[in-house]
C-alpha cells in the first residue's frame, strides 16, 4: 500500500475522534512513514512497518478512552436548542464583538506596518528638498546656507537609510505577530472544546 | 505481560530513550527496539501521553522540505525517571516476597 492510500484509510478508520486528533495522527503517521523511507525503506515496506491502519486506530481510540477523551456523541436537547435560540441576542453580540475587536487589532498591526513607510519617504523627501536648496544657495553663492542644507540633506539621507532597514523587516514581523495571535486564540479555542 | 505494567514501563523506557537530546518518533523506535519489542501504534499513544503530562516538550523542525516533531525530556519528564528508579528497590522487594512465597509452587 502506498503512504496516500494508508493515510486515506487510517482517516476512515479513524471517524469519531475529534478532527484535532485525527490531524495529529495523520500527521504524525506521515512523518513515520517519511522518516521510514528517509531510512531506505521504499514506499510500501514503510508503510507496511508501521502496521494495519485499523491496529493504529484501535490504539489511538483506547488511548483517548483511557484518557477520558474519547467523545461522547453529544445530542443537543431540546432544553439547549431552547436556551440557545433565547439567548441569540446576547452570545451573537458578544461574538460579534469578540470578531470585531479582532478584526481591529489586526488592521492596527497592518496599519502600523503601512504607517511606518511614511518615516522613510517623509526623510526621503526632506533629502531631496534639502539638496534642491544647497544647489540654489550655491548658485547664489550663498555658501554658507548651502553647507546648512547639504548638512541637512546628509542627516536625512542617513535617517531615511535607517528607517528603511527597520521598516523592511516590519511587514514580516507583523504578519508573524498576527500569526502567533491567531494560533493562540485557535489552541484556546481547540482546548477548551476537548477539554469539555 | 500486564498491559497497565507494560504501559508504565515504556513510558519511562521512552523518556529515557530521549535522554537529554531531542528525538523524533521514527529515531525513538529505532532506539529502544533492539531491547524492547515497540511499534510505532505503541509509540504514538505513549508520546502522546507524555506531552499531555508535560513530561516532553515537542518542537516542529524543516526536515528535507517536511516538518519533522522533534520531542525533549522536561524537567518534569526527568522527575518521573527518577522516581521510577527510587520506586526499583520497592519493586525488586516485592518481587523477591512473592517469588519467596511461590517457590514451592
Amino acid at each position: 500500500m502506498k503512504k496516500a492510500a494508508f493515510l486515506r484509510s487510517l482517516a476512515r478508520q479513524l471517524k469519531g475522534i475529534p478532527p484535532s486528533d485525527i490531524r495529529q495522527t495523520l500527521a504524525y503517521y506521515s512523518e513515520a512513514v517519511s522518516d521510514a523511507m528517509d531510512d531506505g525503506l521504499d514506499e510500501e515496506a514503510a508503510v507496511r512497518s508501521l502496521g494495519t491502519a485499523e491496529e493504529i486506530a484501535l490504539s489511538v481510540k483506547e488511548e483517548l478512552a483511557g484518557g477520558g477523551k474519547l467523545p461522547q456523541t453529544r445530542k443537543r436537547s431540546g432544553f439547549t436548542v431552547l436556551l440557545l435560540i433565547l439567548g441569540f441576542p446576547v452570545w451573537f453580540s458578544l461574538l460579534a464583538a469578540g470578531a470585531g475587536i479582532l478584526t481591529a487589532v489586526f488592521v492596527c498591526i497592518v496599519a502600523l506596518a503601512v504607517a511606518a513607510w511614511a518615516l522613510p519617504l517623509a526623510f526621503a523627501a526632506g533629502t531631496l528638498y534639502a539638496a534642491v536648496c544647497a544647489l540654489l544657495a550655491l548658485v547664489h553663492g550663498n555658501l554658507t546656507v548651502c553647507a546648512c542644507f547639504a548638512g541637512a540633506a546628509l542627516v536625512c539621507a542617513g535617517l531615511c537609510v535607517l528607517t528603511y532597514q527597520l521598516c523592511k523587516s516590519l511587514p514580516r514581523r507583523c504578519a508573524a505577530l498576527i500569526r502567533t495571535i491567531w494560533t493562540k486564540l485557535k489552541a484556546l479555542c481547540f482546548r477548551r472544546r476537548n477539554a469539555k | 505481560m500486564d498491559i497497565q505494567l507494560k504501559r508504565g514501563l515504556l513510558d519511562v523506557c521512552v523518556l529515557a530513550a530521549i535522554g537529554d537530546s531531542d528525538a523524533y518518533g521514527y529515531q525513538i523506535i529505532k532506539d529502544i527496539s533492539p531491547h524492547v519489542e515497540i511499534t510505532q501504534s505503541t509509540l504514538y499513544p505513549i508520546l502522546r501521553r507524555l506531552e499531555e503530562a508535560d513530561c516532553l516538550s515537542v518542537r516542529s523542525e524543516e526536515y528535507n522540505g517536511r516538518l519533522r516533531k522533534y520531542y525533549r525530556v522536561t524537567p518534569a519528564g526527568k522527575s518521573r525517571i527518577k522516581e521510577f528508579k527510587q520506586d526499583w528497590a520497592e519493586i525488586q522487594e516485592i518481587y523477591s516476597f512473592i517469588a519467596e512465597r511461590t517457590q514451592a509452587t
